[in-house]
């Protein structure tokens, strides 16, 4: 295979088509875990969990910290395990050192499950300042997009509306049309658009993320 | 904030239909300590941790994923996305609990963990055998994250051992496409092996 080498880090191109040259079939096979691999770390968890209430009752004050794993929150994750595929799960995270901002939701944002793969991955943050927002992106590297451009994209949900927020060339702001809320438009999207007078989305997208509201 | 008066695209491309991945998601919750976040990356990632620890260190595989799940929920705040995905980051310390077991049991690391143990080497390091079995999963798991097209010329390159220009025929894909196609996959196949070495 006539692959150049990317680097003399210990995984060069050459390193990596070797290793995956030695790949045999039963590799891609999984082992689950017994059942009683999950119940114990639960039940490790909450031994800690009780010295640590133990140890905070022996003060006078009582911190209100992490007491999530109790006994009820403990049957609740337990519970949770057997839905979670799909699941969304909010993260709130506000903090923005302009303090006439508002981080409203972020996004991370990588190549998993597009057409076009990347190893670099974007973080996407919905900011707004009074009635005007943008979205603030930080890449950890610019996408190859060979000739073609970057485009930036919020998306709504069923996919029927969505707004070109311009050119990415680097980390940076892209004002959102007024009224573009991240509640309508949770899908933040970086498609390679090639530059052939469609101003349309290519269906390129090369890194994607939803916006998580707090 | 007023309701958006934007008007509707006209042209939606399918691939924009794919639900969004819900991986961002499960990293989210591990990394902010959120309630599910645990039993999330415990659903997404115990087979592929278990699977190392079964295969490098059978007699107490089940201790060492417990560990491994333990271990990660401490150092939570360690983990950074940005540095590669959640599963390669308990892959890494999945191979150093192995280490530790050997250790503990007094043992050396088998040099090779092979059902047939034909091609048994001298190793210069007793990490080499279970960074080798971790390396060859997480090919396996990092492949299996790419679409179906970049996917099947990756195994067309590495198992069938193909050239580019075999691929695009074999395939019916533009020789430039395959390339950048091999590209971007050995791209995302370095960036899970880094995050677990």
């Amino acid at each position: 295979m006539n692959v150049p080498t990317g680097d003399n880090s210990k995984f060069s191109d050459d390193a990596i088509i070797a290793m995956a040259r030695s790949v045999e079939p039963q590799d891609s096979d999984r082992i689950a875990p017994p059942t009683q691999v999950w119940h114990n770390i639960l039940a490790e968890l909450e031994v800690e969990v009780a010295s640590q209430e133990a140890a905070a009752r022996k003060q006078t004050r009582h911190p209100k910290t992490e007491d999530w794993f109790s006994s009820t929150r403990l049957l609740s994750i337990a519970a949770a395990t057997l839905l979670l595929v799909g699941a969304v799960i909010a993260i709130v995270n506000v903090s923005y050192d302009d303090s006439s901002l508002t981080e409203v939701a972020s996004a991370v944002m990588t190549d998993e499950g597009l057409p076009v793969a990347t190893s670099a991955t974007a973080n996407a943050r919905f900011l707004c300042a009074d009635e005007s927002c943008f979205v603030q992106v930080d890449l950890t590297a610019l996408p190859d997009a060979g000739a073609d451009d970057l485009e930036l994209w919020v998306i709504n949900n069923d996919v029927s509306d969505m707004h070109s927020l311009g050119t990415v060339t680097s980390d940076g702001r892209f004002s959102l049309p007024q009224g573009v809320t991240a509640d309508d438009f949770p899908i933040v999207d970086i498609s390679i658009e090639p530059r052939d007078g469609d101003p349309t989305h290519s269906g390129q997208s090369v890194l994607r993320g939803s916006f998580v509201l707090p | 904030m007023s309701p958006s008066s934007a008007p509707a695209v006209s042209r939606v491309p399918a691939v924009l239909l794919t639900a969004v991945p819900a991986a961002n998601a499960i990293e989210d919750a591990f990394r902010a300590g959120s309630e599910h976040g645990l039993a999330a990356a415990y659903e997404a990632h115990g087979s592929l941790v278990h699977t190392l620890c079964a295969r490098a260190h059978p007699t107490t595989a089940a201790d060492i994923t417990q560990e491994v799940f333990l271990a990660a929920w401490k150092a939570r705040d360690r983990f950074d996305p940005n540095r590669g995905p959640l599963a390669a980051w308990l892959v890494g310390i999945t191979k150093n609990k192995i280490v530790d077991a050997y250790r503990k049991d007094g043992r050396r690391v088998p040099e090779i963990f092979d059902k047939d143990g034909s091609q048994v080497e001298r190793v210069a390091d007793e990490r080499d055998p279970v960074d080798n079995l971790a390396n060859k999963l997480l090919i396996t798991e990092a492949l299996a994250t790419l679409p179906e097209r970049p996917r099947r010329i990756m195994e067309l390159a590495f198992y069938d051992d193909l050239t580019h220009e075999q691929i695009a025929e074999q395939t019916d894909v533009p020789l430039g496409t395959v390339k950048s196609d091999i590209r971007r996959g050995l791209a995302r196949l370095r960036h899970y092996l880094e995050a677990a070495s």
